[in-house]
């Protein structure tokens, strides 16, 4: 169908920071948390989701699910001492999250190789078919894809969604009308990191090295200006940033040296003319 | 029957005695009306019974039971709903998401028209736009129909008229008359006698976080020391 294998991993990568963005948009749209360190959740997946199949020989599936359950549950656990705090303050305890997993990882030597990374990560197999093939990730990338932003978006518009919002705009009005603020932001950020815990598998599998270094703060920094060029809260709006900014150093090829710059200018100019994202925040 | 009473309630903030052994009672569908001077004690003596703010001394209790230290959201899960002196909507969020949060206690589930309805052609018509792009008063509205989409056993009303007209001051007099004539308990902060005096079946006037006085209405806009506290010595 794309007969083209280059552009078909331009957008398998965008597919899977999509669906990270997605994740991302439920915290820091809906949620109103300016996460700093989602990235940490994508590696608690990456890494699960690497171990099990390497170390323990688990079926692609089983490992997969693992992943977004280890995400969602030890994500949460680690932000939860942070529920309590508000606005800049809970962003940077985000921020220490994502160090947090990556340090443990660094030193965490036995399990999950330390420094040198977890090579050889198998490729997926479903129901005993190899997704060995450019297109074959593809498909299966956009699919998990499928799934996230079909839940997110329900949760997004769901009283849920509404609750979350409403806590976003005044926790002190949220909770004179009955609102626990903890609990709410806890189910969002392990619907999030389930999520986010996929993402991480899907980029795993495919590079087959993961390393301490791969899901760094700059991917949680990147994570965040897709959100935000695409809208905040607005699941288009994260698929629409993340492809289309994972796709932009790639149409910048021509200007070769020059792409860093020409990135940022476009999305200085962007955040100028359409400061609250392409399609909106919600 | 008793439904909120406070026991020597007290709040310090350094120095200033903001409310000071504080015994205050409200039975089952009273009015009572709050009235002092700017800096009086009133919007902390609502926030000690919301919980949004720790008393330093004294005991609240709702329907015999000691609330002191429960949080604000298990106040309001009792039943126990205010509204806030300078309004706090949920700014992006539509007036209908307004009133569902409202009803969080009850499961998220409002009857809508019926919330909306007294306030005629300000809210209805328009109850898919977020509140930002409402005005001062209709956010006071929307404010209001939110706190009774909780439902809430005993409402407290921190000026809910502020911002608004002579002409909207009587309207929302009337809607709480309404409310009143139903049973719905409730504690109104007022600065503007021409509400609180028919409304309320009882006046608690404040000074520097004690009691000044407490009588009905008409006794209250007689007593000397409270046209002095309140009115200004030109009228006695």
């Amino acid at each position: 169908m794309f007969p083209n294998p280059y552009l078909l991993q331009v957008l398998t990568n965008g597919w899977i920071l999509a669906l990270f963005a997605v994740s991302l948009t439920l915290v820091a749209g809906t949620t109103g948390i300016l996460s700093l360190g989602h990235a940490g959740l994508m590696a608690l997946g990456a890494y699960t989701s690497g171990l099990l199949t390497l170390r323990l020989g688990w079926p692609f599936e089983a490992a997969f699910l693992a992943a977004g359950l280890v995400a969602a549950v030890l994500g949460t656990l680690l932000a939860s001492p942070a529920l309590r705090l508000k606005g800049h303050y809970l962003s940077i305890a985000t921020l220490a999250l994502g160090e947090i997993v990556n340090q443990a990882i660094l030193n965490a030597d036995p399990l999950t190789g330390g420094a040198m990374g977890l090579a050889g990560i198998p490729v997926p197999s479903l129901f005993g078919w190899a997704v060995n093939t450019t297109s074959g990730y593809y498909w299966l990338t956009l699919a998990v894809l499928a799934v996230g932003v079909t839940v997110v978006a329900f949760v997004i518009r769901s009283p849920l969604g509404r609750t979350l919002r409403a806590l976003r705009e005044d926790e002190t009005a949220a909770t004179a009308l009955g609102v626990r603020p903890v609990p709410y932001r806890a189910l969002a950020f392990a619907i999030a990191g389930f999520f986010a815990g996929w993402a991480g598998a899907l980029s795993a599998h495919l590079y087959s090295y993961i390393s301490h270094e791969t899901f760094n703060s700059p991917l949680s920094i990147l994570g965040l200006t897709m959100v935000i060029a695409g809208g905040l809260g607005n699941v288009g709006g994260a698929v629409l940033g993340a492809v289309g900014l994972s796709a932009l150093p790639e149409v910048l090829r021509p200007v070769a040296e020059f792409r860093p710059l020409v990135y940022g200018l476009l999305l200085l100019i962007a955040l100028r003319w359409r400061p609250q994202g392409a399609l909106g925040a919600v | 029957m008793t439904l909120l009473e406070t026991r020597a309630l007290s709040r310090r903030f350094g120095g200033v005695h903001a409310v000071q052994n504080l015994d205050l009672v409200v039975g089952e569908g009273e009015v009572l009306g709050l009235i002092g001077p700017n800096g009086a004690g009133k919007t902390t003596l609502f926030n000690l019974l919301a919980g949004a703010d720790s008393p330093d001394g004294g005991h609240i209790y709702l329907e015999g039971r000691d609330i002191t230290r429960w949080p604000s959201w298990k106040r309001a899960r009792a039943g126990i709903i205010r509204t806030f002196q300078h309004g706090r909507t949920f700014a992006n969020l539509s007036v209908t998401d307004n009133l569902l949060v409202g009803a969080h206690t009850k499961g998220g589930k409002a009857d809508l028209d019926a919330l909306l309805e007294p306030f005629g052609d300000r809210l209805k018509p328009r109850a898919d736009q977020p509140a930002f792009l409402f005005s001062y008063a209709n956010r006071r509205r929307i404010e209001i129909a939110r706190a009774l989409a909780a439902r809430p056993r005993i409402l407290l009303l921190d000026e809910p008229t502020a911002g608004m007209n002579p002409v909207e001051t009587l309207e929302i007099l009337e809607f709480l008359k309404g409310l009143k004539a139903k049973g719905q308990t409730m504690i109104v902060i007022e600065h503007k006698l021409p509400l609180i005096l028919p409304l309320a079946d009882r006046v608690m006037v404040l000074d520097h976080g004690s009691l000044l006085a407490e009588a009905a209405p008409l006794d209250i806009s007689r007593d000397p020391r409270v046209i002095e506290a309140y009115l200004g010595n030109r009228h006695v």
